[in-house]
């Protein structure tokens, strides 16, 4: 596929995050963070409930990456992300974004970001992108 | 509270190897759904050195925000293969403002397989009332 600046990603739409993912990701990443598990600790840092980790929104931008740029046919080299919301369970995610800039030799900039079903932006970021053709020259 | 950090502050970690299983069950709980080699964020399994690091400075990580992140893919990642991870801090900034003092702490990670840089993680973190 030939992008082009500007040109949009697909949307893709992911699951709600669940309590029970939470735990399941504390336990798989080792990030155990109280405010994750337990709606007292979250309540004492000001919020209404535990919060999802903001590596589980990286993630759903990361998969979500890869319906524009499956890996057969690219390499992602840099992912970034801003925290820019905090999430809870029960939030759906949609993650899109839009080419920002192609180099002459069809390197890619990417612009992202993941909605919650408010429309409200969680997360936004970056990644660099470079087509497997230019990485195996 | 964060006096006794210094930037350029470097700390080494054995790391471990990560299991066929243990990757499975990362893309099934983030729902990496479209990966057929290794999730891109799965790197985060090897980042507990830096909530160690953290914990040993004495941040109360219920007071912790991860503000950004970003990963830097140098080398295929390796499952199975024991790991090298160097944590450098690269910045803290601290300010104090209505809420009390906040600091922003910079962390940069190098993953490493057999001495080659494989992931290059900045981590930025916000912690409230440092």
């Amino acid at each position: 596929m030939r992008w082009r600046a500007q040109q949009e990603l697909t949307v893709v739409k992911k699951p709600a995050f669940t309590r029970e993912q939470l735990k399941e990701y504390a336990k798989v990443s080792g990030d155990g963070n109280l405010i994750h598990l337990d709606d007292s600790v979250a309540k004492q840092m000001g919020f209404p409930s535990v919060i999802v980790h903001g590596m589980l929104s990286m993630a759903y931008l990361a998969d979500s990456l890869l319906v524009s740029f499956p890996e057969k046919e690219y390499r992602i080299l840099r992912l970034s992300t801003r925290f820019r919301r905090v999430a809870f369970p029960g939030d759906a995610l949609s993650c899109g974004g839009k080419i920002k800039k192609v180099s002459d030799s069809g390197e890619l900039v990417v612009s992202l970001w993941a909605k919650n079903q408010r429309d409200e932006i969680v997360a936004d970021g970056e990644a660099d992108v470079k087509p497997i053709a230019l990485v195996n020259a | 509270m964060l006096e006794q950090v210094r930037i350029g502050e470097v700390m080494e970690s054995q790391g471990r190897a990560i299991s066929r299983e243990e990757m499975e069950a990362f893309a099934r709980v983030t729902h990496s759904d479209r990966f057929t080699s290794v999730p891109l964020t799965l790197a985060t399994v090897l980042r507990k050195p830096e909530f160690d690091w953290l914990a040993g400075v004495k941040v109360n990580l219920a007071n912790l925000l991860h503000t950004e992140q970003e990963y830097e893919y140098r080398a295929p990642f390796r499952s199975g293969a024991t790991s090298l991870i160097r944590t450098t801090v690269e910045d803290l900034k601290e300010r104090t403002g209505k809420q009390g003092t906040i600091a922003i702490i910079v962390l940069k990670s190098e993953i490493l397989f057999n001495g080659e840089i494989s992931v290059v993680s900045k981590t930025t973190f916000m912690v409230r009332g440092s």
